[in-house]
């Protein structure tokens, strides 16, 4: 059982069950385990409808295999399931506990959609203007501390209220912030945790994107206690790689080097302001001991207040 | 800010303090004196309630089957049992503990709160698992009594616990996890008794030391370490908020043996000593001072004194006229006035900048004095050791200055 795509036609057939009607369908690049359709329905508004595979892969396997019986598979089938949809259930509840990530619409929960086998979750997400980070043109561009400053301070402060409603995002990478015209925004909460939810993952499984995760989550237990700590991390990282695009094929363990980092740093702005973005901030987030990452976000925030204060001296 | 460490002989010396304003606070040692007469002198004068009190309360002397309690015997928090491993996993041990040393304190009436501490030979201990559940049990208890005091966790390690900064990093990692829940942490280092030197430190295990107090102030805590010297300097140069220290040299460096959880030798008589910020050295008056030949004297006056009350007699050249009060006030005065002077310091780096002015007067001011006193030399190693810890911190830290 190979991985199914979502044709237009499934998306009309899903549109069909809940009296809507599109006068347009366009499908978009995957993103992760999504895929995702742009949908303009006939007032002119255009909403994000996404796909999520819940299809239990291995329980067919495994029975293609015949390591299950028939009473076995329908149970594992049914348990795959779930487990698969646990995360993406979790997504969907901490965007509306959490006003900064993408909202649902159109329909007010998610549902499911099955196709033979296979078994989706589908729901309408708020549209974003832009592009995710790595493909706009910010990314491309050469790019100074004012940018940086503008980008974390942005990003923090959307940390701060996921923090606030008692959530850690665990993923942020630039394919997960949205870039459009000064603003960006975190997107896809896909790993987004509370330290109040039942353990969703398994003891020392890595949960993140590997290049971006902090340290803590590859080594981590699940009962490990999550703070903003490890959002600040990647933050750190990606901050670098706007600021110094060569850095961006570095491999893991020069670009978490911050003695390495700082000379090509220092070498492209070595103004004090610039000196000191890296010295006070970004060493600060990107560094790999979370205890020396900043551990109060209003203060961090300050902090980048007065370094946008610095230029208008 | 300077609290008094208190110690033997300590009523006298505590009043000269406080009349001279040299000290913002007190930790008082139980072990040392009865509470009913801390408490009787402290209601007799006035001064005391307006300065910090706190309690170092020494647990730890339970962790040591060998140590002289003294009086903390008489005290009802203080275990009848040896801390060991099978002490500690008794919750009931934990909780007891804890909740007689809440009481002692608001009994004594202390203007901040400190957690019962334990003795750690490395911070990856196997009991430092239970020391956070101890701080644990302590916030709960504070919070379920309604106090509405500081909180202060409290910690006392090995000096060669500062040599493994993976396991510092690892136990900060934790602490950090329940860091906010406390305002502060009074920290104790038991220092190695082999160094002849009394203001020298290892560099790299000094580094440890004050890489923990910066970490520890990022996680939003005051930090007062207690039992230091003029190395303290050091500490306040990256943010400490207080230390304590004391008139006697076993209250400015806390050794194991010399304070009786493990078995010591007697102590040699005290020196007369004047502590000069200009060399961050305590010289040896006779020795050190008036041996100074008469041609150099103006010139190395100039580099010692420290603009303290006893200057005068040191002019004078007189020792019988100097009294070890006086030599305690003068080492109280001058710490004082560096130790203020870096606190008014905005940021880390004008402190930093601060105690880095300091430590190049003390080694040129150290050097010209060998220079001209060749037949008795100071030896200034520290002051190189200092530098080499403050250089590396400043280096890891990417802090320019």
């Amino acid at each position: 059982m190979g991985p199914y795509n979502i044709t237009d036609s499934d998306v009309q057939e899903v549109l069909e069950q809940n009296h809507l009607v599109a006068t347009s369908i366009n499908k978009l690049p995957k993103s992760g385990q999504r895929q995702v359709f742009e949908v303009t329905f006939d007032n002119g508004k255009s909403s994000i409808l996404k796909f999520v595979d819940i299809s239990p892969y291995i329980t067919f396997q495994r029975y293609n295999w015949n390591e299950l019986s028939g009473n076995e598979f329908e149970q594992e089938r049914i348990y795959e399931i779930e487990a698969r949809s646990k995360r993406i259930i979790r997504e969907l509840k901490a965007s509306k506990k959490c006003p900064i990530l993408p909202q649902l619409e159109i329909l007010d929960e998610h549902q499911i959609f099955e196709k033979n086998e296979y078994q989706f979750i589908f729901y309408f997400e708020t549209k974003f203007e832009g592009q995710t980070l790595d493909r706009s043109e910010l990314y491309q561009q050469q790019q100074n501390t004012n940018t940086i400053i503008n980008f974390l301070y942005q990003m923090v402060k959307q940390i701060k209220i996921m923090h606030d409603a008692g959530y850690v995002h665990r993923d942020l990478t630039p394919r997960n912030i949205i870039y459009s015209q000064g603003q960006f925004k975190i997107i896809d909460a896909g790993l987004v945790k509370s330290n109040e939810e039942e353990k969703l993952t398994g003891t020392r499984i890595e949960i993140g994107t590997p290049y971006y995760m902090a340290p803590e989550q590859a080594k981590r237990t699940s009962d490990y206690s999550w703070d903003f700590r490890t959002d600040l991390f990647p933050l750190g990282l990606i901050a670098i790689e706007i600021f110094l695009p060569k850095t961006r094929y570095l491999d893991k363990e020069k670009i978490r080097d911050m003695h390495y980092i700082f000379p090509i740093w220092k070498s492209k702005d070595s103004s004090p302001k610039s000196v000191q973005l890296f010295s006070k901030i970004i060493f600060r987030l990107a560094t790999e001991q979370r205890h020396r990452r900043w551990s109060n976000l209003d203060e961090l925030l300050y902090e980048l207040e007065n370094l946008t204060g610095e230029e208008k001296k | 800010m300077i609290f008094a460490q208190h110690g033997p002989a300590w009523k006298p010396k505590m009043e000269r303090f406080l009349m001279n304003k040299l000290i913002d606070g007190v930790i008082w040692d139980p072990r040392e004196e009865s509470i009913d007469r801390i408490k009787e002198v402290r209601k007799s004068d006035p001064e005391y309630s307006l300065i910090e009190n706190m309690i170092d309360l020494k647990v730890y002397y339970k962790q040591f089957s060998s140590s002289i309690p003294k009086r903390l015997s008489e005290l009802a928090y203080f275990p009848e049992n040896d801390i060991d491993r099978a002490f500690l996993r008794n919750t009931e041990n934990i909780n007891h503990l804890v909740d007689t040393s809440i009481d002692f304190q608001v009994d004594f009436d202390v203007n901040v709160l400190m957690a019962p501490s334990l003795y750690l030979y490395s911070f990856n201990d196997r009991i430092v698992d239970k020391l956070f559940d101890m701080w644990e049990v302590f916030d709960d208890y504070v919070t379920r009594k309604e106090i509405s005091k500081s909180k202060y966790v409290s910690i006392i390690f090995n000096e060669s616990a500062l040599e493994n900064k993976s396991y510092i990093a690892d136990f900060l990692d934790d602490f950090s996890n329940i860091s906010h829940k406390f305002d502060g942490i009074y920290i104790t280092i038991d220092r190695e008794n082999n160094n002849k030197h009394r203001h020298d430190f290892n560099p790299n295990k000094l580094n440890g030391m004050i890489q923990f107090i910066y970490d520890l102030k990022n996680l939003g805590l005051k930090v007062v370490i207690g039992y230091v010297g003029i190395e303290s300097v050091l500490y306040f140069a990256v943010g400490a908020d207080a230390i304590g220290t004391g008139w006697f040299y076993s209250l400015r460096n806390f050794n194991k043996e010399q304070k009786g959880l493990e078995p010591v030798e007697g102590m040699g008589r005290q020196k007369k000593r004047y502590t000069s910020m200009k060399m961050l050295y305590e010289l040896a008056i006779e020795d050190e001072i008036f041996s100074i030949p008469v041609e150099y004297e103006d010139e190395l006056y100039e580099r010692i004194l420290s603009d303290c009350e006893l200057d005068d007699k040191i002019l004078k050249g007189n020792i019988e006229n100097i009294n070890l009060n006086d030599i305690y006030q003068q080492y109280f005065e001058a710490l004082k006035q560096i130790i203020d002077d870096i606190s008014k310091e905005d940021g880390i780096e004008n402190k930093l900048r601060r105690v880095n002015e300091l430590l190049d007067t003390a080694e040129s001011n150290i050097a010209r004095y060998n220079e001209l006193h060749p037949l008795q030399k100071i030896n200034g190693k520290h002051i190189g050791n200092y530098k080499d810890a403050l250089g590396k911190f400043q280096e890891d830290n990417f802090i320019f200055l």
